[in-house]
């Protein structure tokens, strides 16, 4: 699993605990490096942490090109404010502010509602979406979460499953008060838990 | 499949279609490097902010190396900008930037890679509203922004707050922005004050502590505690839509755009819609927005014959997070004093009354509460029970047995 916001509390198991924690530290010491124009530590940094930037772009902004584009920005954000990042055991919620903020301003560019009606979304993906090597599973899961969710159960799901964030966290970063992440979570989970045993039967 | 199963799942596909932009990201940066952060990324059109950002920019260079601020660096004024993100400048009495703090995440944003000290205060004004708009903090459809304006002198403080206004106005414009601009005199060494007890708790700007403050106090529906959570933009929203006057000490110009929110009157069709009702058979149709456990919501009130509607609607989703149904408290007196002796109805009744009323059946009802109390005078069974994912909340009169109150909300 990579758990890569979470560094406390569920730590029952502590080796994982520990795996997680040398991570963020090989984190924070790429960035660090990266301060120095390193650009073999973008690239690690770059591996260690795409799918989470990746799957909380996506999930604000529900279109996979414009999630590609704003990929890029944040790396390169990343990379040109690596000097000011304030070392804390913990990259992760720097990163991902970074990249809510390029995607809400894309976002905004395009003028796209963040709320799509089903059919738009539905004729997006079928348009666009992950013609590019995506196996038919993974399209298949990737569009009933777009379609069954909302923009904040996605993001938050988004946050927790793939980001590895804890709902506290995800609540400061959503500016969301925590029982409503909470509940949205769960809330989120049981509709993608329907969704997907009902269309398995 | 179980929770874990589903985390995995949605990981795993996530994971699976990650875009490779690994190369691209590593060539762009290797050629731009970390260059002047205002320029990077968009090179499209040269709009109004960039031109200032520019002109920032090029000071930034031209007096970072000769050290004359080093000089005469008491503070005179201290400044901060709220929009989300909160900075704060100290200004010595050459209006010369000494020190610029940020407040929050999002301001660490804001700043990225910019050197303000010892710039003039306008160019440092100049470069950070140019990042706000750059990032998205500022636009046509979020507009606000609040100034503060800490000066012992208060002729002084009044003068710079009026230029900082004016300025930051004609700013947004040049980016064809309507802002809707705030701004206040406020005192940081007054830590006395309520303001400064919230600045404290809460971890947020004096200006933005005072400016809560000022729409707590005025309007006894909302609370500081819901308050803090807002940016200045919804906090500007819920100014305007409840009509609340704090022009004695806080100055405004502009207005602040919903265009992100449903409107009042779509919020205002859809709980009518719901309610099964046309315009026209309601009276005194209310819509205000609202704030609910953070989340910006429309507050649509009508009545109908002797009964209250109140809805709680999303103001972004549109849904329908509350609504409250009950009789008009005028009636209930009249009703009461003309028929004072009814039938006195028992538990079970009441619980029947409100199941009928809700229409689910006694076997789908769960967590079922019912207890008597006193209700303005009149006693009344308070009931309460959940059935699917809805919570329901009755009053019905232990007299006679009709439903006074109904609410219902999803459980989640």
């Amino acid at each position: 699993m990579l758990l890569w916001c979470a560094m406390a509390e569920e730590s029952a198991d502590t080796t994982e605990y520990q795996a997680k924690a040398k991570r963020m530290a090989a984190l924070e010491e790429d960035l660090l490096r990266m301060a120095q124009g390193d650009m073999a530590a973008l690239e690690r940094f770059y591996e260690g942490t795409k799918t989470a930037v990746y799957g909380f772009v996506l999930s604000i902004l529900k279109h996979a090109h414009d999630a590609e584009d704003v990929m890029q920005e944040v790396y390169l954000q990343i990379y040109s404010a690596a000097g000011r990042y304030r070392p804390d055991g913990n990259p992760m919620p720097w990163v991902l502010t970074i990249a809510k903020n390029l995607a809400l301003m894309k976002l905004r560019q395009r003028k796209r509602e963040s709320q799509m009606t089903a059919e738009e979304a539905e004729a997006f993906l079928n348009s666009v979406a992950w013609e590019s090597g995506v196996s038919r599973e993974d399209s298949m899961v990737l569009r009933s979460l777009l379609l069954t969710l909302s923009a904040e159960e996605l993001q938050i799901v988004m946050l927790h499953a793939v980001a590895g964030c804890r709902h506290r966290e995800i609540a400061a970063m959503l500016e969301l008060p925590l029982p409503t992440v909470l509940s949205k979570y769960r809330r989120a989970l049981k509709k993608l838990k329907k969704q997907w045993e009902e269309g398995h039967e | 499949m179980n929770d874990r199963d589903i985390e995995e799942r949605v990981r795993q596909a996530v994971e699976h279609s990650v875009p490779d932009v690994r190369e691209a990201i590593l060539s762009q940066c290797e050629r731009e490097g970390r260059v002047t952060p205002m320029s990077e990324m968009e090179t499209k059109k040269k709009s109004g902010w960039k031109q200032f950002a520019a002109i920032a920019a090029v000071f930034v260079v031209m007096l970072g190396g000769t050290g004359w601020f080093l000089q005469g660096n008491a503070v005179d004024s201290v400044i901060e900008l709220d929009v989300n993100p909160s900075i704060q400048l100290s200004v010595n009495r050459k209006e010369r930037v000494v020190e610029v703090k940020g407040l929050n995440d999002d301001a660490l944003v804001i700043l990225d890679g910019m050197e303000l000290e010892g710039t003039d205060l306008d160019v440092a004004v100049n470069a950070l509203i140019g990042s706000m708009l750059k990032n998205g903090y500022l636009s046509d459809i979020q507009n606000s922004i609040l100034i503060s304006v800490d000066n012992k002198d208060e002729a002084k403080g009044k003068e710079l707050q009026e230029r900082l206004m004016k300025e930051v106005g004609e700013l947004l414009s040049a980016s064809a922005v309507d802002g809707a601009v705030l701004s206040q005199q406020v005192n940081h060494e007054d830590t006395t004050a309520e303001a400064a007890q919230i600045a404290k708790e809460y971890q947020i700007s004096a200006g933005k502590a005072a400016l809560i403050e000022k729409i707590a106090k005025k309007d006894a529906a909302l609370n500081v505690g819901d308050l803090k959570d807002l940016n200045i933009h919804q906090l500007n929203l819920l100014l305007e839509s409840r009509n609340l006057d704090i022009s004695s000490d806080t100055a405004s110009a502009g207005k602040a755009s919903d265009k992100s929110y449903i409107g009042a009157d779509r919020a205002m069709d859809i709980a009518l819609r719901d309610a099964g009702l046309s315009k026209s058979a309601v009276t005194k149709l209310e819509t205000e927005m609202d704030v609910e456990n953070g989340v910006m919501t429309y507050e649509v009130e009508f009545k109908v014959g002797g009964v209250e509607y109140d809805y709680e609607i999303d103001a972004v989703s549109g849904e329908i997070l509350q609504k409250k149904k009950e009789q008009d408290s005028d009636r209930e007196t009249s009703g009461n004093s003309g028929s004072a002796e009814g039938t006195t109805i028992d538990k079970a009744s009441a619980q029947a009354a409100a199941l009928k009323h809700a229409g689910v059946a006694a076997s789908e009802a769960y967590d079922m509460e019912a207890k008597l109390d006193r209700d303005d005078g009149r006693t009344v069974y308070e009931i309460e029970f959940k059935a699917g994912s809805i919570e329901y909340e009755y009053e019905i009169d232990a007299v006679g047995g009709a439903v006074l109150k109904s609410e219902s909300e999803p459980i989640d």
